[in-house]
């Protein structure tokens, strides 16, 4: 199950990008990525994902009770009464044909947004749990990165740690 | 393919459209055509009233004089057998009406037919006469000259026809047996094929899943209604024949209720829906059950448009439960009665619903009604999809879901159903996005839930549908998106759309409006399209972007447009994409943009410039030498104004105080031409040379760009021009990818630019084909951060460059007599030399010349030399130098002017009269030119002739003598000249003393090989003239009168200097010793100036010469000084004897006077002037210590007598003590006892240092013999 994973600016400029794939050696599989159109089509998906995620940013969260994990949108509030980390993380905010994308929201208002694809044609599956707190470790790292002086924000990230780091919890959160 | 413009395409009410086919008639303009369609599209609603009853019960405008007929013009056909299939089923989908739009005389009826002809299913045809006010009484035939009157009349005539048509066209419905599409079309209906509906509800939050737990709810509450209703019908009738016959009924409702929604009667539409509904419903037929609820909707949105009360079916009202307005609270907040009510509670609605039978339609929210019957109808089409023939073709499915949308995205801006809302819908126009309409109303549908639904379409396998459905489908989906303010979203849908065009392979035909599209997805993705004369690339844009999306998405637009023709989009787009994206594109990606694109585009004529302004970097000229040149400068003259000229002669002359003295420097006409920087030099030219031009060009890109042309700008080609020779001839030039290529060029000449200087910053190229673009020569970026719109990107740079006209040339033919210029002389002759010379042009003449030279000895001078030197060693050097510049060469008949072809000789003296030794040659320089045409300035040029000199020498004097002179010589040599002069001396002059001449006696030597007779002159004295043989000396005696020191004043005058401006010259010499120089040299002065030395040779008298004393006179010690004065003395000592001749024995009495001088001590004028001097006498005067000594010579031996001897006895003392101031005299008495000549003189002495020091003698002694 690959993924497509990146950070966006403000300005849907891209700070950080990355494809994540099955491991090899695995159960015998092979490094599977997406095919070649997707992987031409997966910025664009993105790119036009990021309306609705803006669209449910600034939603106001009015069935506070069923909890950011059981609302498909408008579920993002930024409230001190809930757990922080908890409503950045926007669950499943659109599909494509058989692609799910997922989509977390930092305090800065970068956005980390995720394409999930699929190998077979079924519909994609989504482990909240384990995508969120991809997402908030990324989201740790991220601010790591901020820290350092010479980054500047918005800029690519372009730091080798960086990417490594994410991509090792890709494959403890996502691939496993 | 043809592609319609993209409004009207999805309205909810689609279905009571009638097509209209506007077609032209004649020879119209598009622009004209287009107008006039639009005109006619202003009546496109008409209402029944005003339309003319007809004949027919089914749809006679009487009927139901509310209702409305709607007209869609097109003036697109649309390929009719392809929707063939759909006839049946959509009936509206058909186009009924063919207009003809008429603009000349044509016969209307011929017309008709032709029309009838071409447009055969179509059943209504109608001509409109744009120009004609009258002619055939023909129904269908109408006339609205320049389509402004009465053409509302027109269309309610249309109308009318159109209704008789479609009553005539629905009788031959009436008894047929309606086949849904997929049993018409076969195999190539597209079935609808839904992807992901199977595993929808596995998607986590989904609206898909949110929607198939909704439909899932509704077919338990439908299938309990089925059951009922079945349960009835199964007991009256037969199952098959029964089925069949409702099927057929129901299926002939709803096509009715098609027709009738189109001719406006929109009241039965609705009873013949509902019918249809209910039959339906009851045997299945759920594709026809669809269609008919949708009509039902349809039927309910149009009434409410007319504003008239009707009643929701009970039918319906059970199919689809909705809430009535009455008794609801939570109105306020639609999204969540739709979002859970329904949901929540499937049950509880269901039998609030049973229990209503009819329900008003004020009392039912009427939008949330609508969309419950469209997804009902989505649910109905769903389910046909296992049937083998009555299975929802893709197009039907899909363009329900659109229209659904569209319908949602109305309400967008309002919160309740209002005739504005209506009007849109009826009208098929989507709201704009609005930003500020956020939170403060709470539309019906929200976004999410408009999204979600949305996205229903790409559970759609989209890929398979007919490329004009695909571009329908993307384009609403677009606008859709658009209304909603998915900006992002529309330019993603606008892609895809870009890429179904893509992929289509069929070849397109494209309409106007389509391109808006390009710019609206480049617009939406942060592309600029239109930006391309101010590209800067991306590093230079200060916010970031997702420069990838923007890459690909010109990329895709690019095929696009090219696929499609757009050459004009394709050009702008490939010229943006090199432009700015460059560096984002790899080499095979360039390669291929230059290859398909580019280059094509560029033949096509459509890309008229070339992408990079980096083009040019460096220009260099050089000139080619083709020619020999003798002066510097490779024979371009020195430029000077002559305005300036004027002024600058003056101070040239006059010595920089600052300036060291440079005697070889030459006094230039101005000192313009010191000025000219070798830079400057580098691109002066002459009129008619040739040159090269060599331009540095970088390509930039990953592929090769061809230079075919290179040309001048024409501001420079004026003056030159680009010539051809090999290399140039080797077009076209290959840069190859990202490098920089140096191309060189023949340059021509061609004409002046006179004393201006042209400025060349840019060259024309002729880049991959494209023709001749101007490029300024760039040597850098501008790199400044703040980048201000009208800056450039880059740093210009300029040449300049000056052509001057063509000049004339001096050329040197030949001296006379002379073969290589190299000639002897003698030491102090002189000799003239005849140069000839040529003015080698055909067409300039020479209007200025100015002869100079140097010779070998100012060349090899220091410029400091005159440092540490005294001062008369100074003045000797300076003057040597001032002769050899002033007369060491002279012009003897310089000409002014030279005519073209002119042969002149010019004769020249050389002066080898005062040449030093080391004198080997000189150089003559010659400075000429012309006057430029406009008398503004003058050009000049230089010729250099170098002469050799070999000189030899011939008369030099190595030894110079001064001897006092103390007594006549003996009259009998009187032939002896000097003897003879101051024997002359003696009869003129009165008081001739002997003692007033001195003797200088001159070695002549003749170094030359033959003889040479020389004659000696000093003052009025001339010698006789001596021959003297070769390497030979002869002494040469001349008299000279003694100077007398109170008349020369040697000692007060300074040493001359013969160039001011020196400073701080100081010999370091105190007074005294300055004095003495001061004398030295004067003295010398003297001598020199008088004396005199002419010579010629023996055998050859014509050669003769002079000498030049100064050259040989060493500088005169202080005896040479002190004899040439006449003595100065504080006292005169006289002494007498009384006899001259005496006997032995015999006594002789001497008187020894001394007498004080009055001129010592009195004369004021010799007092201050050499008071020093005087001083010390003074001193001695005054003191005692003087004394006086009586010296006896011997003459014989000149000896002095000691005092005491043997030969002469005294009586007295010889010395005594005398007063300076007083006059002494002495007596004393001599003896002789020996023979001899003898004479006898006095002296005073001073003691000093213990030594008897003589101060002044008695110059005359007196003789005496002894007998």
């Amino acid at each position: 199950m690959p993924q497509y994973f990146a950070i966006l600016g403000k300005s849907d400029n891209p700070v950080y990008e990355a494809e994540f794939t099955t491991q090899q050696g695995q159960q015998g599989q092979l490094q599977k990525g997406f095919p070649q159109h997707l992987k031409e089509l997966n910025p664009f998906i993105m790119h036009a994902s990021l309306d609705i995620i803006e669209d449910l940013q600034w939603k106001l969260n009015s069935n506070v009770q069923h909890g950011t994990n059981n609302s498909g949108f408008g579920s993002f509030l930024r409230s001190k009464n809930v757990n922080v980390t908890d409503n950045c993380y926007l669950g499943k905010v659109d599909h494509f044909y058989g692609l799910a994308i997922t989509a977390y929201l930092t305090f800065s208002g970068m956005k980390f947004v995720m394409i999930h694809g699929n190998l077979d044609k079924n519909s994609t599956q989504v482990d909240d749990n384990a995508v969120k707190s991809f997402y908030q470790e990324v989201h740790e790292l991220y601010i790591k990165t901020l820290m350092n002086p010479f980054y500047k924000i918005n800029d690519p990230i372009t730091s080798a740690a960086f990417d490594t780091r994410v991509r090792s919890l890709a494959r403890k959160y996502l691939n496993k | 393919m043809v592609m319609e413009p993209a409004d009207n395409h999805s309205s909810f009410v689609e279905p009571s459209r009638i097509r209209v086919l506007v077609v032209p008639v004649g020879k119209w303009r598009r622009k004209e055509f287009v107008d006039a369609v639009n005109r006619l599209k202003q009546y496109s609603e008409i209402r029944l009233l005003d339309i003319t009853p007809i004949d027919s019960s089914l749809f006679t405008p009487q009927g139901f004089p509310q209702g409305r007929l709607f007209f869609k013009f097109l003036t697109v056909g649309i390929n009719d057998s392809m929707d063939l299939f759909l006839y049946d089923f959509e009936p509206f989908r058909k186009t009924f009406v063919v207009i003809g739009l008429v603009n000349d005389d044509s016969d209307a009826q011929h017309n008709i037919k032709i029309l009838k002809e071409k447009y055969a299913t179509v059943i209504s045809h109608n001509m409109i006469y744009t120009t004609k006010t009258k002619g055939s009484g023909c129904s269908n035939v109408f006339y609205s000259p320049g389509m402004i009157e009465g053409l509302e009349t027109i269309a309610c005539d249309i109308g009318k026809n159109f209704l008789l048509a479609l009553n005539h066209y629905y009788s031959s419905y009436k008894h047929m047996t309606l086949r849904s599409p997929g049993a018409i079309g076969g195999n190539s209906v597209l079935k609808t094929s839904l992807t992901v509906r199977a595993s929808a509800s596995t998607i986590s939050f989904s609206a898909g899943n949110v929607a198939s737990k909704r439909l899932s709810s509704m077919e338990v509450t439908t299938n309990n209604i089925k059951r009922s209703a079945s349960l009835k019908i199964s007991k009256t009738l037969t199952p098959s024949e029964n089925r069949n016959q409702q099927r057929s009924q129901g299926r002939q409702l709803k096509i009715l209720g098609n027709f009738q929604l189109l001719s406006g009667r929109y009241k039965d539409a609705l009873q013949s829906f509902t019918e249809a509904v209910a039959s339906l419903h009851k045997i299945k037929d759920y594709l026809w059950l669809g269609s008919a609820l949708d009509g039902v909707a349809i039927c309910f949105l149009m009434l409410s448009y007319l504003n008239m009360p009707f009643q929701i079916p009970q039918i319906v009202n059970v199919l689809c439960p909705t809430q009535t307005i009455n008794g609801t609270t939570d109105m306020s907040s639609p999204r969540n009665s739709v979002n859970f009510t329904p949901l929540g509670s499937p049950r509880a609605s269901s039998s609030s619903a049973v229990s209503m039978a009819v329900v008003d339609a004020q009392n039912v929210n009427l939008p949330l009604l609508v969309k419950a019957i469209s997804e009902k109808v989505l649910y109905y089409y769903e389910m046909t999809l296992s049937d083998i023939t009555d299975y929802a073709p893709q197009v039907v499915y899909s363009e329900l879901l659109l229209k659904t949308l569209t319908f949602m995205v109305s309400f967008s801006n309002n919160t309740e159903l209002s005739p504005d809302v209506l009007k849109s819908i009826t009208e098929g126009k989507l709201p704009l996005h609005d930003k500020e309409r956020h939170a403060s109303i709470e539309p019906f549908f929200s976004k999410p839930e408009i999204y979600y639904f949305a996205n229903k379409i790409f559970e759609l396998q989209l890929k398979e549908m007919s490329i004009e459905s695909q571009t329908r489908i993307y384009i609403v989906l677009a606008e859709i998106y658009g209304s909603l303010g998915f900006m992002r979203k529309k330019s993603f849908v606008l892609r895809l759309l870009m890429v179904a065009l893509m992929s289509n392979s069929s070849q397109m035909c494209w309409n106007l409006d389509y391109k808006s599209l390009f710019s609206e997805i480049l617009i939406l993705y942060g592309v600029d399209p239109y930006c391309s004369s101010n590209v800067l690339p991306f590093s230079n844009s200060t916010k970031p972007t997702w420069l990838i999306l923007q890459k690909r998405c010109l990329q895709l637009c690019l095929t696009v447009a090219n696929k499609v023709g757009d050459n004009e989009s394709a050009a702008r787009f490939a010229v943006l994409l090199i432009k700015k994206y460059t560096h984002l594109l790899n080499r095979s990606e360039q390669q291929s943009l230059f290859e398909d694109f580019l280059k094509p585009l560029v033949e096509g004529g459509h890309i008229k410039e070339y992408m990079d302004p980096f083009m040019l970097r460096e220009i260099k000229l050089i000139r080619l030498e083709n020619g020999t040149y003798s002066a510097e400068n490779d024979g371009i003259p020195v430029e000077s104004k002559l305005t300036q000229s004027d002024k600058s002669n003056a101070p040239a002359s006059q010595i920089d105080t600052h300036e060291v003295f440079n005697p070889f420097k030459e006094v230039k006409p101005t000192k313009d031409s010191d000025q000219a920087t070798p830079n400057e030099m580098r691109n002066i030219f002459l009129e008619k040379d040739k040159g090269v031009i060599t331009c540095v060009v970088q390509n930039p890109f990953k592929f090769e760009i061809s230079i075919d042309e290179v040309q001048f700008n024409s501001s420079t080609l004026k003056f030159c021009a680009l010539g051809k020779n090999n290399i140039s001839a080797k077009t076209p030039f290959i840069v190859s990818p990202e490098s920089i290529r140096m191309i060189n060029l023949p340059m021509e000449i061609r004409s002046s630019t006179n004393h201006k200087w042209h400025t060349l910053s840019s060259l024309k190229f002729s880049v991959i084909g494209l023709p001749l673009q101007e490029f300024k020569i760039v040597p850098s970026e501008n790199k400044s951060q703040n980048l201000q719109q009208d800056h450039k990107r880059y740093n210009t740079e300029k040449i300049e460059m000056k052509i001057l006209p063509d000049q004339p040339e001096l050329q040197f033919i030949q001296t006379k007599n002379m073969p290589d210029n190299s000639f002897m002389i003698m030491h102090g002759t002189k000799k003239r030399l005849f140069i000839t010379f040529r003015n080698k042009s055909l067409s300039c003449s020479i209007d200025y010349l100015h002869f100079s030279h140097t010779t070998n000895v100012e060349k090899s001078m220091k410029p400091n030399y005159w440092k540490k030197l005294p001062l008369d060693d100074i003045y000797a050097m300076d003057k040597q130098l001032e002769w050899l510049k002033n007369s060491s060469v002279k012009i003897i008949n310089a000409p002014s002017k030279i005519i073209p072809n002119e042969t002149v000789t010019v004769e020249l003296e050389v002066d080898a009269v005062s040449v030093p030794f080391q004198y080997n040659g000189f150089d003559l320089w010659i400075d000429y030119g012309m006057i430029s045409g406009d008398k503004q300035c003058i050009y000049l040029k230089k010729l250099l002739l170098p002469f050799k000199v070999t000189l030899k020498r011939s008369i030099e004097i190595p030894n110079v003598e001064l001897v006092p002179l103390n007594e006549l010589p003996a009259p009998s040599v009187k032939s002896v000249d000097w003897i003879n002069y101051i024997m002359e001396q003696r009869r003129m002059d009165k008081a001739f003393k002997v003692q007033d001449f001195i003797l200088l006696l001159v070695d002549v030597r003749n170094s030359w090989l033959q003889g040479i007779i020389a004659e000696m002159e000093y003052g009025d004295f001339k010698g006789k003239s001596h021959l003297i043989e070769g390497s030979h000396t002869t002494r040469v005696i001349i008299p000279i009168k003694k100077l007398h020191p109170n008349e020369t004043q040697f000692k007060n005058k300074p040493i001359p200097r013969l160039f001011q401006g020196r400073q701080y010259l100081s010999s370091g010499l105190n007074v005294e010793q300055e004095n003495e120089m001061r004398e030295k040299f004067w003295s010398r002065e003297h001598v020199l100036s008088h004396l005199i030395c002419n010579w010629k040779l023996s055998a050859d008298t014509c050669i003769n010469g002079t000498v030049d004393f100064s050259q040989f006179l060493d500088k005169f010690d202080s005896r040479m000084v002190a004899v040439l004065y006449h003595p100065t003395s504080f006292c005169r000592i006289s002494v007498v004897i009384d006899k001259n001749k005496v006997a032995v024995g015999e006594q002789i009495e001497a008187k020894i006077s001394v007498t004080p001088t009055t001129a010592a001590t009195l004369d004021p004028h010799s007092r201050t002037k050499t008071k020093a001097k005087k001083n010390n006498v003074m001193k001695k005067a005054n003191s005692n210590d003087l004394t006086m000594n009586i010296i006896i010579f011997d003459r014989s031996a000149s000896k002095v007598l000691s005092k005491s001897n043997r030969r002469i006895l005294y009586n007295g003392t010889l010395t005594q003590h005398i007063s300076a101031s007083e006059h002494t005299q002495a007596n004393i008495e001599l003896l002789p006892i020996e023979k001899g000549n003898y004479e006898i003189t006095a002296c005073i002495s001073e003691p000093r240092d213990d030594e008897l020091t003589i101060v002044q003698s008695q110059f005359e002694p007196v003789p005496f013999i002894v007998t």
